[in-house]
C-alpha cells in the first residue's frame, strides 16, 4: 500500500492528449459557455488595452504633432472621426474626444470581462457538478472489494480535490490560456504593423523570458510536490494525535511526539523555502528583462525618432505594451502548475472511473422474486487474495424458514460466508445458489432485496433515526417503521429521545449505546421485511438489561424466515434448527446443539470455553494445541 | 492576551529580519521610482533633438536601475516570506505543544474536525498576514509615499484628478471582498455537508449494498450537489465582478490623465516626457492600490483566524503540576477515594457521589455497574485524565496532585474502553509508552495479553502497519494490542476500562491467567460486564448512579442478594438455559 500513497504525490505532465480528449467530453456539453467565454476573452483584450494606442494617438495628432509625418492609420482613422463629430475646433477637444474613446473602451472592458467571468465560472461548476456526480454514481457500482482496498480517505480526494483541480483547469487554465495568447497576439500584431523594425527589437528579450519561466517552472515543480507532501504529513500526525491525544498523554509521551512533529513541521517549512527562492528569483528577473526591453525600445526606437522614422507616440506606446507583453507569458506560466495537477487529478479520476464493476448484475437475470428462502453452498471456494483460502469447499444447505447458527474462532470463515451470500465477493470455485439459481444469474437489487443484515459494527448515518431505520426506502413508512421499531423493542428508548423518532443522530449515534444502536439496527432489518435474515451478533458485552431486550429482539427477528446467525449469543445458539461448525475454513461439524454436544467435538469443547468459566486448564491446552 | 498582541509577540525573534525585509522594500520602491525619470530625460531630449549616443546612455541606465531594483526585491521577499513560514512554523509548534497540554475533558468537548481546521486552514490564513499582507502593505505605503509627491511636483491638479477615482477602488474592494467572503463561506460550509454526504455514503458501504439503497444514495448526492452547485454560482454572481470593477476605476485615473495631461501638455506647461512619466508613476501605483484593497481582506480573514488559534492557545491546562508536586521516587500502587464527589464542568448533576474506597497495593478491584453509573469517570481520576476535587483521590496516601504527573502516569498502565492505536507498526504501537523495549519485551508483552499469535500471522510480524496504510485490527485484536501497550510498562497500578468486551471469553480467561502472575503485588482496576471477569478480584464494587451501592467479594455479595447477586442470576440463568 505504501505505492498507492505515493501515487497521491506523483506530477507528471502538463498535457496529456488522451486525458484531454477524455476531458473535453465533460467540456462539451457546455460548448456555448466556453465558446461565449472565449471569443469574450479574445475581445477583452483591445478593449483593456485600449490606452498605448489611445495614448500614442493623443501625443502624435494633439500633443506633440509632427508636422512632417501626418497621422496614419489608426491614429488617422480617430483624427477624422474626431473631425465628423465635431471634436475639431481644438487640440484640445481632440484630446478630450480620445478621452471619450477611452472611457468607452474602459467601460465595454468591464461589460466583456464580467460576462466572460461569469459565464465561464458557471461552465466550470457544470462540468464540477457532472464529474462528482458521475464519480459518485461509479463509487456505488462498485464491489465491497474496491472499498477494501481503496481507503475512503483516498475516494474523498478525488471527489473534492481532483475535481477542484479539474475545475481550475477548466476556468483558471485553458480558457485563461487562451486570453494570455489573446492578448499577446493583440500586441504582436499591433506593433508589428505600427513599426515593425521596432517590434523585432521588443521582441529579441522573448527567448530569455521562455528560458527563465522554464527553468521557475522546473525548478517550482519539484519543490512544490515536496510542500504538499509534507503538509499532508503534518495533517496525518495532527489528526492521528488530535483523536489519541489521551494516549499520547497517558503514556507520557509528550516529549517524543513534540520532537516527531517539530521534525515534520520542520521539513515542511524547509521545503516551503525552497519553494520561496524560485519566486524571489523569478519576480525580479522577469523585472530585469523588461526593462532590457524598454532599454532596448529606448536605444532603438530613440534612435528611429531622431531619424524621423518613428514618432514619440509610438515610442511611448511601445515602452508601455513592454510591460503589458510580459504580463500573459508569465501567467501562461503560472498556468502550468495548474494544467500539471489537472493532468495528474483527471488520470487518478478516470482510473477510478475505469474501475471496472466486478459484480454486476447478469445480462439477462433468472427472475426470482420473493425468494422462498433455500440457500445453498455448493463446493464453494473462496480467497480474498490469491490463494489464501478463507473458505475450503463448503457445502451446506439452509431450507427455507430453517434457521442456523454458525459458531467457530475469529477467522474460521464465518463472516465470509454472509459476504458471499450477499455476493459482496463472488466465490472461486464452486457456487452458491438461492432457491435453486446461482445468484450470479439473479439481478443484484433483487438477490440482496431478499437479505436483510445486520452487522456487528452498527453503521448509522447522520439524519434522524427514521431516517435510519427506513434508509432511502420510501416503501416504509411511518407505520411500518414503528411497528419494526415496536417489535424489536427500539421504540421505547427511541421515545425517550429529546425528538423522538426524529431526534438528529450526530456523529454517527454518539449519545447512544452501544445496545441502542444496535436495537435501531434490528429495526431497520426488520422494517425491510426480507425473506431471508443475516444476523452478525455483536459480540461486545452489553449490560444486561439491554442484553435481554435484544435477545427477545433476535427472537423476533429470526421468526417466519430463513436466518443465519452468526451467533455469540447462547440464547440464540439454542433456538436455532442447525448449528454449523466453522474451523479455519471448514465446515468441521453441522447438526442441532443435541446432536453436537452428544457428539462431543469442536463444538462441546467450544461450548465448554465459552459458556462455562471453569474449565480445566488442561483443556485449554489441548485446544491451544488445536 | 489580543490576538492581535499575541501575533506580534512572535515578531520577536526576527526583529532584525523584519527591519532588513521592510528596508529593503523602502529601497526597491525608491530605485524603481527614477526609471521614469530617466524615460522622461529620453523623451524631452528626442522631442528637444539629441544625440544619438545619449539614448545609449539612457538605455544603459534603465537596465542598471532594473538590476539594483531587482536584487532587493529578491531579498525583500526572500527575507519576509521566508520569515513567515519561520513563524508560521514557531506557530504550529506552538499550537501543537498546547494542544498536548489540554486535559482529556478538553478532546472530549472539542471536534477534532475543528481542531484540525484550527491548526492548518486558520494557520495558514494567520501566515498570510505575516507574509503576503505584511510585505504587500509595506509596498504600498512606501510606493505611495515615495510616488506621489514625486507626482505632485509635476502637477498637484493633475495628480488630484488621478487620484479621484482611487477612493472609488478602497470603497470597491472593501465591498466586493466582504461580500465575497462571506458567499465563500457559505460555499465552503456547504461543501462540508457535501464531503460528509460521500464520506458516509462511502463508509456505509456494506449497509448500502446490503439494503440496495444504491439509488437512494445516488439521488440524495445528487440533492447536496445541486445545493452546492447554486450557492457556487451565488458567489460567482459577484465574485466575477470584482476584477473588471477595479480595472474600470483604475481606468478612469488613467483616463483623467490622458484628457486633463495632455491639455497640460498642449498648452505647455508640462513637457511631453513629463506627460509621459506622470503615466508611469500612475502605473507604478495600481498594484499597491489592488493590493491595499487585498491585504485588509486577507488581514481580517487572518485575524479572525488568529483569534480561533489563540481561543484554544488561551485554554490553560486544568491538569498539570502545580506547586504541589513533591519530590515522590515512587508509587506503590494504594488509590484512596475520600469521600470523592465528581462533576463534570457545566454539569448540575455529579457523576460520582461520596465514594469512599481504599484500595490496597497489589489488590485487583473490579468495578461493575450499568452504563453511565460512573465507572469509567472514576477510572479516569486515577491517572488524571480528569482531575477530582482536591484531597479526595490519593495515592499511597498522599493527595495525587502531589505526586508528580509523569511519574503518576508512568506508573500507570491503562487500557481505555475505546482503543486508539496509531498508524505505526504493531511492534511500535505496543512500546509505545516505554522508552526504549526490545523485540523480546515486545514479544512478551503481546503474549501475554493474547495477541502474539494473531501478530505472527500478520505478513510483516510486528513491523506491520496498523491502520489505512497497513492492516486494520478487528475490535479484539485492537483491544489486546492495546493491553500489551499497557503490560509492557509493568505498571503499579493497572486499569482495564472494559478492555476485554470485544474480547472472546475463552481468550479473556487466557489473558486474566496471566493477568493474575503479572500483576502479583501490582494493583489492578478492573471494569467490565460480565461476572466471568471479576468474580476472581479481591474486591468487587458495584456503582449505580455515581455511588458505591455494594461491595465485597463475590462470595460475599452473592450472599448479601442485591445488585451483582442479581446480576450473577441473570447471567447465571443464560448458563442453566444453555445447559438445558
Amino acid at each position: 500500500m505504501a505505492d498507492s500513497q505515493q501515487e497521491e504525490e506523483v506530477l507528471g505532465k502538463a498535457y496529456d492528449s488522451r486525458l484531454m480528449r477524455r476531458l473535453l467530453r465533460y467540456l462539451w456539453p457546455y460548448k456555448w459557455y466556453a465558446l461565449t467565454s472565449l471569443v469574450l476573452t479574445i475581445l477583452s483584450a483591445p478593449l483593456v488595452l485600449a490606452g498605448p494606442p489611445l495614448t500614442k494617438a493623443a501625443i502624435d495628432i494633439f500633443i506633440a504633432p509632427d508636422p512632417s509625418r501626418p497621422p496614419a492609420g489608426f491614429a488617422l482613422f480617430l483624427k477624422q472621426a474626431a473631425d465628423r463629430l465635431g471634436f475639431s475646433g481644438s487640440a484640445y477637444e481632440g484630446v478630450a474626444f480620445i478621452a471619450i474613446i477611452f472611457l468607452l473602451a474602459n467601460i465595454a472592458a468591464f461589460i466583456v470581462q464580467y460576462t466572460q467571468a461569469v459565464v465561464m465560472q458557471a461552465m466550470g461548476q457544470y462540468i464540477m457538478f457532472d464529474l462528482r456526480r458521475e464519480i459518485f454514481t461509479h463509487l456505488q457500482k462498485l464491489s465491497v472489494d474496491f472499498y477494501d482496498r481503496n481507503p475512503v480517505g483516498r475516494l474523498m480526494t478525488r471527489l473534492t480535490t481532483d475535481v477542484d483541480a479539474l475545475n481550475e483547469m477548466f476556468t483558471a487554465g485553458v480558457i485563461a490560456i487562451f486570453g494570455d495568447v489573446a492578448m499577446i497576439a493583440y500586441i504582436a500584431i499591433w506593433m508589428f504593423q505600427v513599426n515593425w523594425k521596432l517590434a523585432l527589437v521588443s521582441f529579441a528579450i522573448l527567448p530569455l523570458l521562455a528560458a527563465l519561466t522554464t527553468w521557475f517552472r522546473l525548478g517550482a515543480r519539484s519543490a512544490f510536490r515536496e510542500v504538499r507532501v509534507r503538509i499532508a504529513r503534518i495533517n496525518a500526525f495532527l489528526q492521528e494525535h488530535i483523536t489519541g491525544m489521551p494516549v499520547v498523554q497517558m503514556f507520557n509521551r509528550e516529549e517524543k511526539e513534540m520532537r516527531k512533529f517539530d521534525e515534520i513541521n520542520d521539513a515542511h517549512r524547509k521545503s516551503n523555502i525552497d519553494t520561496i527562492f524560485y519566486y524571489a528569483v523569478f519576480y525580479p528577473a522577469v523585472e530585469i528583462i523588461g526593462s532590457l526591453g524598454i532599454a532596448l525600445i529606448i536605444w532603438y526606437g530613440g534612435n528611429q525618432v531622431i531619424r524621423g522614422v518613428a514618432t514619440i507616440g509610438t515610442l511611448v506606446a511601445f515602452i508601455q505594451l513592454a510591460r503589458s507583453f510580459y504580463e500573459p507569458i508569465s501567467d501562461i506560466s503560472e498556468k502550468y502548475n495548474i494544467l500539471q495537477a489537472a493532468m495528474a487529478s483527471s488520470e487518478r479520476i478516470f482510473k477510478l472511473m475505469d474501475e471496472p464493476v466486478t459484480i454486476a448484475s447478469p445480462e439477462k437475470p433468472v427472475a426470482i422474486g420473493r425468494a422462498q428462502g433455500r440457500i445453498e453452498f455448493r463446493d464453494v471456494w473462496f480467497a480474498y487474495k490469491g490463494e489464501d483460502w478463507i473458505l475450503k469447499n463448503v457445502s451446506f444447505t439452509v431450507e427455507p424458514g430453517e434457521r442456523v447458527a454458525f459458531v467457530g474462532h475469529t477467522g474460521a470463515g464465518k463472516t465470509t460466508i454472509t459476504n458471499l451470500l450477499l455476493r459482496f465477493y463472488d466465490v472461486q470455485r464452486g457456487q452458491i445458489l438461492l432457491d435453486g439459481t446461482d445468484i450470479r444469474q439473479i439481478d443484484l437489487q433483487e438477490l440482496r432485496s431478499n437479505f436483510s443484515i445486520v452487522l456487528q459494527d452498527v453503521f448509522l448515518f447522520s439524519g434522524d433515526v427514521a431516517s435510519n431505520i427506513r434508509l432511502g426506502n420510501g416503501e416504509i413508512d411511518d407505520e411500518r417503521l414503528r411497528h419494526a421499531a415496536r417489535e424489536v423493542h427500539a421504540d421505547a428508548f427511541i421515545k425517550r429521545l429529546p425528538e423522538g423518532y426524529a431526534t438528529e443522530l450526530r456523529e454517527r449515534g454518539a449519545g447512544l449505546s452501544v445496545g441502542q444502536k444496535q436495537l435501531i439496527s434490528f429495526a431497520r432489518a426488520l422494517a425491510f421485511d426480507p425473506r431471508i435474515l443475516i444476523l452478525d451478533e455483536a459480540t461486545s458485552s452489553i449490560d444486561t438489561e439491554t442484553e435481554i431486550l435484544i435477545r427477545d429482539a433476535v427472537e423476533r427477528l429470526i421468526a417466519d424466515r430463513t436466518s443465519i446467525v452468526i451467533a455469540h449469543r447462547l440464547s440464540t445458539i439454542q433456538s436455532v434448527d442447525k448449528i454449523i461448525v466453522m474451523h479455519k475454513g471448514e465446515i468441521r461439524e453441522m447438526g442441532t446443539h443435541q446432536d453436537l454436544l452428544a457428539r462431543r467435538g469442536l463444538y462441546w469443547r467450544l461450548y465448554q470455553l465459552q459458556f462455562y468459566q471453569d474449565y480445566k486448564n488442561t483443556l485449554a491446552e489441548s485446544i491451544a494445541d488445536d | 492576551m489580543s490576538p492581535l498582541r499575541k501575533l506580534l509577540s512572535y515578531f520577536a525573534p526576527y526583529k532584525r529580519q523584519l527591519v532588513f525585509g521592510i528596508s529593503c522594500i523602502f529601497l526597491t520602491n525608491l530605485i524603481k521610482l527614477t526609471s521614469p525619470y530617466v524615460l522622461r530625460q529620453a523623451i524631452d531630449g528626442l522631442a528637444a533633438g539629441v544625440a544619438y549616443s545619449t539614448m545609449n546612455v539612457y538605455g544603459g541606465l534603465i537596465l542598471l536601475i532594473a538590476f539594483g531594483m531587482g536584487i532587493f526585491l529578491f531579498l525583500q521577499r526572500r527575507t519576509l516570506i521566508n520569515m513567515s513560514r519561520d513563524i508560521e512554523y514557531d506557530l504550529r509548534n506552538d499550537f501543537y505543544r498546547h494542544l498536548q497540554r489540554l486535559p482529556f475533558e478538553f478532546y472530549q468537548t472539542h471536534r477534532t474536525g475543528d481542531l484540525m481546521a484550527r491548526a492548518t486552514n486558520d494557520l495558514s490564513a494567520v501566515r498570510m498576514i505575516v507574509g503576503p499582507a505584511l510585505m504587500y502593505s509595506m509596498n504600498t505605503i512606501f510606493s505611495m509615499a515615495l510616488i506621489v509627491p514625486r507626482m505632485a511636483s509635476t502637477s498637484w491638479r493633475l495628480t488630484a484628478m488621478a487620484f479621484l477615482p482611487m477612493p472609488l477602488v478602497v470603497v470597491a474592494t472593501n465591498y466586493f471582498s466582504k461580500r465575497i467572503h462571506d458567499r465563500f463561506q457559505e460555499v465552503q460550509e456547504y461543501f462540508g455537508e457535501v464531503s460528509n454526504r460521500a464520506q458516509e455514503s462511502l463508509a456505509g458501504v456494506r449497509v448500502i449494498r446490503a439494503y440496495t439503497q444504491e439509488a437512494a444514495e445516488i439521488d440524495s448526492f445528487r440533492k447536496v450537489n445541486l445545493e452546492s452547485l447554486r450557492r457556487n454560482k451565488r458567489l460567482i454572481r459577484i465574485s466575477g465582478i470584482f476584477h473588471p470593477i477595479l480595472q474600470l476605476f483604475i481606468g478612469l485615473g488613467f483616463i483623467a490623465v490622458l484628457w486633463y495631461g495632455g491639455r497640460l501638455a498642449i498648452r505647455g506647461d508640462i513637457s511631453v516626457g513629463q506627460f509621459v512619466e506622470f503615466n508611469l508613476y500612475l502605473g507604478f501605483l495600481v498594484w499597491p492600490m489592488i493590493a491595499l484593497g487585498w491585504v485588509i481582506n486577507i488581514f481580517q480573514r487572518g485575524m479572525a483566524s488568529m483569534g480561533r488559534m489563540a481561543e484554544i492557545m488561551a485554554v490553560e491546562p486544568a491538569i498539570s503540576d502545580t506547586d504541589e508536586a513533591r519530590d515522590v521516587a515512587e508509587i506503590r500502587g494504594e488509590i484512596e477515594f475520600r469521600d470523592l464527589t465528581f462533576y463534570y464542568s457545566g454539569s448540575a448533576s455529579p457523576a460520582l457521589k461520596g465514594i469512599d474506597l481504599r484500595i490496597e497495593a497489589g489488590q485487583t478491584v473490579a468495578f461493575v455497574g450499568a452504563v453511565g453509573s460512573g465507572k469509567s469517570t472514576l477510572m479516569n481520576l486515577v491517572p488524571r485524565l480528569l482531575d477530582a476535587p482536591p484531597g479526595q483521590v490519593l495515592i499511597d496516601g498522599r493527595p495525587i496532585r502531589e505526586v508528580p504527573l509523569k511519574l503518576l502516569r508512568s506508573s500507570i498502565g491503562y487500557v481505555p474502553q475505546e482503543t486508539f492505536l496509531f498508524s505505526e507498526t504493531v511492534g511500535r504501537n505496543i512500546a509505545f509508552g516505554v522508552e526504549a523495549a526490545s523485540l523480546e519485551e515486545i514479544k512478551r508483552a503481546a503474549t501475554e495479553a493474547g495477541i502474539a499469535d494473531d501478530i505472527e500471522e500478520f505478513p510483516n510480524g510486528y513491523d506491520t502497519l496498523v491502520g489505512e496504510r497497513g492492516i486494520t485490527l478487528s475490535g479484539g485484536q485492537k483491544q489486546r494490542a492495546a493491553i500489551a501497550r499497557a503490560l509492557i510498562r509493568r505498571p503499579k497500578i493497572l486499569i482495564l476500562d472494559d478492555a476485554l468486551s470485544s474480547v472472546d471469553t475463552y481468550t479473556e480467561e487466557k489473558i486474566l491467567g496471566y493477568l493474575r502472575s503479572i500483576m502479583r503485588g501490582r494493583t489492578s482496576l478492573i471494569v467490565s460486564h460480565r461476572v466471568s471477569t471479576v468474580k476472581d478480584a479481591d474486591l468487587i464494587i458495584v456503582l449505580e448512579d455515581g455511588r458505591i451501592a455494594e461491595q465485597g467479594t463475590h462470595d460475599e455479595l452473592i450472599t448479601r442478594g442485591g445488585l451483582y447477586a442479581e446480576l450473577y442470576e441473570k447471567q447465571l440463568l443464560e448458563e442453566e438455559l444453555a445447559a438445558s
